[in-house]
């Protein structure tokens, strides 16, 4: 019943992320050209970033037709709808979460951000009970991370090991 | 042919008893490997290929090829159970097992993958024992522009695979060009690296397939309880497993042509089991749908 009522609303979040993405076709497109120093260098990218874009708005040329031939059978009610705020806020808080734990690992190290990583996951999860919190989030990463750094001899920034 | 006296000198060679105790260990390996997404089949005989100095060199090839050979089912377990392929060659497992999972049948679902696993990489060896000879001599003669059809027809098949949108499929598949071009060019050309020398050898294919599948994997079990909501469904039953290798024994025909369509794929370099594991399905699609 969400997906039916989200359906219905205008496709805001598809169009926006394909125009995202067609616009860094185009700006990864000529960012290549520009620097190119023969046709070699761009011969493969730049026709394909042109099909990439092309195939995307045609993508949403089609989302956009067929929202507008949807709306006019629609209830208002529908429409105003915002039964699925709910469900996306933790989608989007936990986009957030893993943004902010790739941009701080070089700062707060490997070890430590994954740590606190797994915590707030699971705090977002709904898990409340702070020892099951510290504890799994150090069984699971302490592994990890030994063996990423011991086992594999991967190069990674921490802070405690 | 196959040139009969090596091939003889082989077999001898396998019925050596001693050389096959390196062969459970290394299909566990294996299967490890491949079951943790982020772990690869490379990374494991890159981590145990020291082992291997202290074998003669026949364990130390059994030990190999069993790591290779369980990492080969071990990819399929997270793309059924998780929807997050192991390796680049489950991607396709991941389609169908994973709504199995979802509606319970991870069991089946894993019986079905370990038969076809099984089965299929024991035809892929057979079939290429007979053909490695003249197909080396064909594989040789590929050349640049062959390659670049095969690229474009896994871009194809990427395309037919979306049933939702033809355009949707073809801007993926154009996404992932773009993106193995970042890093530097043959010529020397630094392409989308935004100054990060991180980027300069370009994004490996399993770091890629992880952050797609499993952090949008990720986002969508963001709030949910279980993947089965079902508690009953939720066991691991072996009668299941065992009922799924039962329904695959029941495909002999599917799986020689998955075996037969995965080795002639998979024969050409630089494109091996990633393109064939999507040709086997897309072809399976087209005759559904058909």
């Amino acid at each position: 019943m969400v997906s039916e009522n989200r359906r219905e609303q205008f496709p805001l979040g598809n169009i926006l992320f394909a125009l995202s993405l067609a616009a860094a076709f185009g700006y990864y497109a000529h960012d290549v050209f520009v620097d190119a120093r023969g046709v070699t260098d761009w011969l493969l990218i730049a026709p394909a970033a042109g099909i990439g874009i092309t195939a995307l708005l045609v993508n949403v040329g089609a989302k956009v037709i067929d929202w507008y031939h949807r709306r006019h059978c629609l209830d208002q009610d529908a429409l105003d709808s915002t039964v699925g705020d709910a469900s996306v806020l933790p989608a989007m808080l936990f986009m957030g979460l893993l943004a902010l734990y790739a941009a701080l690992i070089p700062v707060i190290g490997f070890d430590l951000g994954s740590f606190l990583f797994i915590c707030l996951a699971l705090y977002l999860q709904g898990e409340r009970r702070w020892w099951v919190i510290l504890g799994f989030s150090f069984v699971v990463s302490a592994p990890v991370v030994i063996v990423f750094i011991e086992l594999l001899n991967i190069r990674l920034p921490t802070l405690l090991i | 042919m196959i040139n009969v006296d090596a091939f003889q000198a082989a077999i001898n060679l396998l019925s050596t008893p001693d050389a096959w105790w390196v062969v459970p260990p290394g299909l566990i390996i294996g299967l490890f490997f491949g079951s943790i997404p982020g772990l690869s089949i490379s990374i494991a005989m890159a981590v145990f290929l020291p082992a291997t100095l202290y074998m003669d060199f026949l364990p130390a090839i059994l030990f190999l090829t069993a790591i290779f050979t369980g990492g080969g089912f071990g990819g399929a377990i997270p793309a059924i159970m998780l929807n997050i392929p192991g390796t680049s060659s489950s991607v396709a497992t991941a389609f169908d097992g994973y709504p199995m999972a979802c509606r319970g049948e991870h069991a089946q679902a894993l019986g079905i993958g370990l038969v076809g696993s099984v089965l299929g990489t024991l035809a892929g060896y057979v079939l290429l024992l007979f053909a490695v000879q003249f197909i080396s001599h064909w594989v040789l003669r590929l050349g640049p522009t062959e390659m670049l059809v095969v690229a474009l027809w896994g871009v194809t098949l990427i395309a037919i695979l979306n049933d939702a949108s033809i355009s949707k499929g073809i801007s993926a598949g154009i996404f992932g060009i773009l993106i193995s071009t970042i890093g530097y060019s043959d010529a020397g050309q630094m392409r989308g690296t935004f100054g990060s020398m991180y980027l300069l050898d370009g994004i490996p294919v399993i770091p890629g397939l992880i952050g797609f599948f499993a952090a949008s994997e990720l986002f969508n079990l963001v709030g949910k309880q279980y993947i089965v909501n079902d508690s009953s469904l939720r066991e691991v039953k072996f009668a299941n497993i065992l009922s799924g290798m039962r329904y695959a024994f029941g495909k002999p025909f599917q799986l020689l042509r998955g075996s037969v369509m995965g080795t002639v794929i998979g024969a050409i370099p630089g494109v091996g089991a990633s393109i064939a594991n999507l040709a086997r399905i897309s072809h399976e699609g087209i005759k559904e749908s058909g």
